[in-house]
């Protein structure tokens, strides 16, 4: 370790281990370089060089947007005959040199896994179980059998929307370095960012990952199963053994890699994984997919009726003492009690939860 | 520890896919080319600045590796791609014999392109500044040194891979990264000091 003294920066931009460190957060390497600058501590400036030289290559020589390489995919898929294709999604009937006239109205991928379908279904169902049993805190359902979404919050303070007709059930409290919920039905997730304990939906077939963002999972049975991205980055896989070893293993996404307003489909009939983009963000069918929480000079009434709506909670407040409070701020996939501690900081309130209720303590603005 | 061991780990998975491609699982070969996806593309704007060639040009190679898949032996997944990429864009050259629009073959029969930085960076108006000077810093490159770069600081390859990749020797790389540092480190350098200077009032 001790010639990384003399090294240039462009020299450990080239090392192997500081790329790990830098560019893949392996957390091997990490704990290395951490000791090493504790040992150099005079070693900051050139480290700090080296990061920046390193992110600078990666943004000046990255040059293609995951769009433009899901199109290309796409086109490569139909040109090797993926004919199965086409019978099974809708998104599949467009050709592939259609996608020029209308994209911006859609584009859409086509990749996925086929696997033998009587083993992957019996392995799936096993895996559920596996998973199930090694989580030692005692768990919690939570069933909407309402016709309204219904907020669940869970112990690291992520919301979770239940939708009517569904189920989740998760541990009291999230022991160990992963965060695990079991999902029936559907859902929208704002996930406190913490990457150090990856959170995981599991859903009927599917796996989801995330490290922090907001997302929809539907898994009604007999159904297709759908991740929906709104916000941030989520990686899907189906629930092989294999697959949840290989995620499990580090704190990469790997599977297949899911951005905004892109979305996941399985069908366990065919067992394959379809990646799109929305068709039109305007049709996305929860509310709370579509709101934007981007406030500017907005009275605080109209805030917390927003959400209220998005969130269907209940949120009591003194519309008369807080007349004069405005609120500029621009909110996005914080799980709700991150975004009431962020708005009553910045107007200077304080807030408390009370049954279904949030009760808002202010003396005006 | 080293390097060798982090390419093997992707290297394997990468091979995974394309035992299965050579199998007859297209699907798999979509998710092997949606993997390398990204890097090839990358790797051929060193060469041309015509977007929409490279994406042809890429269609062609999987589509010609997709039907070659049962003669087709592969060792390391990434490095195969980028060769096969390489040969196929010198071979789309030499063909255009220069009537191609961004393109022409420089004196030591090398392929250059003089695209020009302004058309460049009017499609990067969401970069910052700084990403914006360096990228142009990496343009102004000679296009052997921005190739080497890329290899080298992109794609995390050795020198000997380098040298392999561009049939040139070990020496040739290390002088094309060198010269190629030196040349970036003038723009680069004043920026990271700003940089850390306002890290510095920031904490």
């Amino acid at each position: 370790m001790l010639h990384y003294r003399n090294f240039l920066p462009e020299e450990l931009a080239a090392d192997p281990s500081f790329r790990r460190w830098v560019l893949y957060n392996d957390p091997a390497d990490e704990a290395v370089w951490t000791e090493w600058l504790e040992h150099h501590p005079d070693k900051q400036d050139l480290v700090n060089r080296a990061k920046n030289f390193l992110a600078m290559t990666e943004a000046a020589f990255d040059q293609i947007s995951d769009e433009e390489v899901a199109n290309e995919i796409y086109r490569l898929s139909h040109s090797i005959g993926e004919n199965r294709a086409k019978k099974s999604s809708i998104w599949l009937h467009f050709r592939p040199n259609w996608y020029h006239m209308a994209a911006s109205v859609l584009i859409l991928m086509f990749a996925g896994w086929w696997y033998n379908k009587q083993t992957l279904s019996q392995q799936q169902s096993d895996q559920y179980k596996v998973i199930l049993s090694q989580i030692k805190e005692p768990l919690i359902e939570a069933v909407n059998n309402s016709d309204e979404a219904k907020l669940v919050t869970l112990e690291d303070g992520s919301s979770v929307l239940l939708q009517p007709a569904s189920r989740i059930t998760y541990p009291r409290r999230f022991e160990g370095r992963k965060r695990e919920v079991f999902l029936k039905g559907e859902a929208f997730f704002e996930v406190a960012k913490n990457p150090d304990k990856p959170f995981y939906v599991y859903a009927h077939t599917l796996a989801t990952k995330v490290l922090g963002t907001s997302f929809k999972v539907s898994a009604f049975d007999d159904q297709e199963v759908k991740v929906v991205v709104k916000t941030g980055k989520v990686s899907v896989f189906p629930m092989t053994k294999e697959a949840i070893a290989s995620q499990h293993a580090d704190d990469k996404l790997g599977g297949m890699v899911l951005t905004p307003n892109q979305q996941i489909t399985f069908a366990p009939n065919e067992l394959r994984l379809t990646r799109s983009l929305i068709p039109d963000p305007k049709l996305l069918e929860l509310p709370i997919q579509r709101q934007s929480f981007e406030f500017k000079g907005t009275p605080i009434t109209e805030v917390f009726a927003a959400l209220e709506k998005s969130y269907g909670v209940k949120i009591v407040f003194d519309a008369e003492v807080m007349q004069n409070c405005y609120l500029t701020a621009s909110l996005s996939d914080e799980p709700l009690f991150e975004k009431i501690n962020l708005i009553c900081k910045t107007i200077g309130a304080q807030y408390e939860q009370l049954d279904a209720s949030i009760i808002i303590n202010s003396k005006g603005c | 520890m080293n390097k060798r061991q982090r390419i093997a780990e992707e290297n394997e998975v990468l091979l995974n896919l394309w035992h299965q491609s050579q199998a007859g699982d297209s699907l798999a070969f979509c998710q092997l080319a949606d993997k390398q996806y990204r890097t090839l593309f990358n790797y051929a704007c060193n060469f041309t600045a015509d977007r929409e060639f490279i994406k042809d040009a890429i269609q062609d190679l999987m589509i010609h590796i997709w039907e070659k898949r049962q003669n087709i032996q592969i060792q390391f997944v990434t490095i195969y791609f980028l060769r096969a990429l390489r040969n196929q864009l010198m071979q789309e050259f030499r063909r255009s014999n220069g009537s191609h629009p961004f393109l022409d073959i420089d004196e030591a029969g090398q392929i250059s392109d003089y695209q020009t930085v302004e058309t460049q960076i009017e499609q990067n108006e969401a970069l910052n500044e700084n990403q914006v000077k360096v990228r142009t810093a990496i343009e102004e490159l000679p296009r052997r040194q921005k190739e080497a770069v890329f290899l080298k600081y992109f794609e995390g390859m050795d020198n000997e891979q380098i040298a392999d990749l561009m049939q040139v020797n070990r020496q040739s790389v290390a002088n094309l990264l060198f010269k190629a540092i030196t040349s970036l480190k003038q723009h680069i350098h004043p920026i990271s000091n700003l940089l850390l200077l306002c890290l510095a009032l920031q904490a």
